[in-house]
């Protein structure tokens, strides 16, 4: 059991230093924002077509009959 | 666009789940920044460890923080942000493998494991208890990636044997037969090693 030990902590402390002290490559920041930006734009275009397209509407057609109404 | 300085400093000192109810309760999506900020680079070197390959480990690295960001809500917070992050990393590497045909799993009874004599892993242990640094770097390369994955699960990321089972979703004993075949084939490897010089 001790000998266990000591083969996972020496496993370990070899399997840890291989992690780099470095980071990613600086364009992958550049990209994933970028791509977060696009989903960001997509999601807002795709709330114009579906809940807001709707309110938007009832909006409108509302604003539209209060106009008639006071033109009667 | 960037976090201005002062707000920044503050916000450093958040743990990931103060920072991640922020994002997802206030709505303050520039918080994201910080999140890559701490995982970006531990993303990617696992990418690099397991698929050896600096533009696909780019490119994977992309498509996990992405998913990461865009899943923020299904992280109940009831472990580490960390090990959340490495499952979403070891299970999107190995769906990318397992597209290139380059993962193979065997199929192991649960009685394999219980079939090991006390000598074959006192034999094993002997081998492993002089690996050094330099030569696991090497082996590292040598070892198939199924092996490599679940070796850096346990011991690169302290993970447990039950931790590995989740993420995986096998069950603790094929988890524990796994990695004793991926220390037998580290074990072989370096006993090879050691024969040439």
């Amino acid at each position: 059991m001790k000998n266990d030990n000591k083969i996972k902590a020496n496993l370990e402390e070899q399997f840890k230093q291989l992690i780099p002290d470095e980071n990613a490559p600086e364009e992958l920041k550049k990209e994933v924002f970028n791509t977060i930006d696009t989903l960001n734009l997509l999601g807002d275009i795709a709330d114009l077509f579906t809940s807001k397209f709707t309110q938007t509407k009832a909006t409108f057609l509302d604003l539209t009959q209060n106009d008639d109404s006071e033109e009667q | 666009m960037p976090i201005d300085k002062v707000k920044r400093k503050g916000l450093d000192q958040l743990t990931d789940f103060e920072i991640i109810k922020l994002i997802l309760d206030k709505g303050e999506k520039d918080l994201l920044e910080i999140l890559y900020d701490r995982y970006s680079s531990k993303v990617y070197f696992k990418c690099l460890g397991i698929v050896g390959n600096k533009e696909t480990s780019k490119d994977l690295a992309h498509d996990i923080m992405i998913k990461i960001f865009l899943n923020l809500s299904k992280f109940r917070g009831t472990s580490e942000f960390s090990l959340w992050v490495h499952s979403i990393t070891y299970n999107y590497c190995m769906d990318h493998l397992r597209k290139g045909k380059r993962l193979k799993y065997e199929s192991y009874e649960v009685k394999d494991y219980e079939r090991i004599s006390t000598a074959e892993i006192e034999l094993e242990n002997k081998i492993l208890s002089d690996l050094k640094l330099v030569q696991l770097e090497v082996l590292l390369h040598e070892l198939k990636p199924e092996d490599k994955i679940i070796l850096m699960m346990r011991y690169q990321d302290s993970m447990s044997v039950k931790q590995i089972s989740q993420t995986l979703s096998i069950g603790e004993s094929a988890v524990k037969m796994r990695l004793k075949r991926g220390r037998d084939r580290l074990a072989d490897l370096l006993k090879e090693a050691q024969h040439e010089e």
